[in-house]
């Protein structure tokens, strides 16, 4: 169940595992046996929690340096079998992408957020805006984006 | 197309991007937006790199994912699931370790950026706890323990945020903490006073 949780939220397979199995062995490394244990806080087990998770994304990046050649190759077989569908799918994402450069500033990372799948209370909380000031801003941005779209032909509808 | 469209439209996009990387941030600064996010222009650039980029997403999402376990931590304005799924996280690690969790909890404020803020140290078993709040970029941090003499009565290098001395004794103890960032600069804390073990 953890594992589709982390899926849907479009964390790697794997991903919890590395970063329960990275806490472990900080606690292991640092506290040794059990009576030092006990004298382990939940803030403590946060912290190790961070700096593993940093240490995946890193190991990952280097891994990732590495492996960019096969990626690519594999990627781009990939897109040859529906060509038609998948260029004209990648040409209008393009256009919508190109349309939300051109937003105002914090329209612009409003929308993009939004458009990632980030809730209105994550946005406000990451840009350290209120909820309303969120709320604005995405509603706008989208108005905005859906204007600009119209003109294109894209022509989007539903709200935000 | 409403906005579910849009959104899986643009995410089909952006997973099949072959990513070089080359523009993407490093780890540090993402993890500085994950754990201390402050709005500021060059944070909302990397959250822009973010949403528009499949691998960064997938790494800040682990980041937060980890910052979702904090203790006492705020209201998370992370979905739902990643709370619960960081807890679920966090007791598969204390049932592995037996740990009980029997610390008062501290959260330091958001210093990202200025010098390292000490938290309030606590008793350990023989020792104390000595604990901090991270600071953004930071690649080490080193402890330090003076006497009333300024002597040093116990260092220690780590890439966390705790540390727990041995048995200290004396009279007019201090401590700092001093981080050592990726680019080489280097941030201090005060010097604080630190109670003695027994």
């Amino acid at each position: 169940m953890v594992m589709s949780i982390g899926r849907r939220a479009g964390l790697a397979d794997g991903d919890l595992d590395e970063l329960i199995q990275g806490v472990r062995l900080r606690l292991w490394r640092t506290q040794g046996d059990d009576a030092r244990a006990e004298t382990v806080s939940a803030s403590y087990v946060h912290q190790a929690a961070r700096s593993a998770a940093i240490d995946i994304v890193r190991a990952r990046r280097t891994v990732l340096a590495s492996a960019s050649e096969s990626i690519h190759d594999t990627i781009i077989a990939d897109t040859t079998s529906q060509p038609d569908v998948q260029l004209e799918e990648r040409e209008t994402a393009d256009r919508i992408m190109a349309e939300v450069e051109t937003l105002a500033p914090d329209r612009r990372v409003a929308v993009k957020l939004h458009l990632a799948g980030y809730q209105r209370e994550e946005i406000a909380s990451l840009l350290g805006w209120s909820d309303v000031r969120t709320r604005n801003l995405v509603h706008r941005g989208m108005i905005d984006l859906r204007t600009r779209l119209a003109a294109l032909g894209l022509a989007p509808s539903g709200g935000s | 197309m409403d906005d579910n469209a849009l959104r899986q439209l643009i995410r089909s996009r952006i997973d099949n991007v072959p990513e070089s990387r080359t523009d993407c941030p490093p780890p540090e600064a993402l993890e500085s937006v994950a754990f201390s996010p402050r709005g500021d222009a060059a944070q909302r650039a990397i959250l822009e790199h973010v949403a528009t980029c499949a691998p960064c997403r997938g790494e800040f999402d682990l980041l937060r994912t980890a910052q979702a376990a904090a203790p006492g931590a705020r209201r998370s304005p992370l979905p739902r699931w990643i709370p619960a799924l960081a807890a679920a996280s966090l007791i598969v690690v204390v049932s592995l370790v037996a740990f009980r969790d029997t610390d008062s909890v501290v959260r330091g404020g958001d210093n990202a950026g200025s010098g390292v803020e000490l938290l309030p140290p606590t008793r350990a078993t023989d020792g104390v706890t000595l604990r901090w709040s991270a600071v953004a970029q930071a690649v080490s941090y080193r402890v330090e323990v003076t006497d009333g003499d300024g002597n040093l009565a116990f260092s220690a290098e780590t890439a966390d945020t705790v540390v727990i001395t041995p048995s200290l004794q004396g009279e007019g103890l201090r401590w700092a903490v001093e981080a050592r960032l990726l680019d080489g600069l280097v941030r201090t804390s005060k010097l604080d006073t630190l109670p003695t073990s027994r």
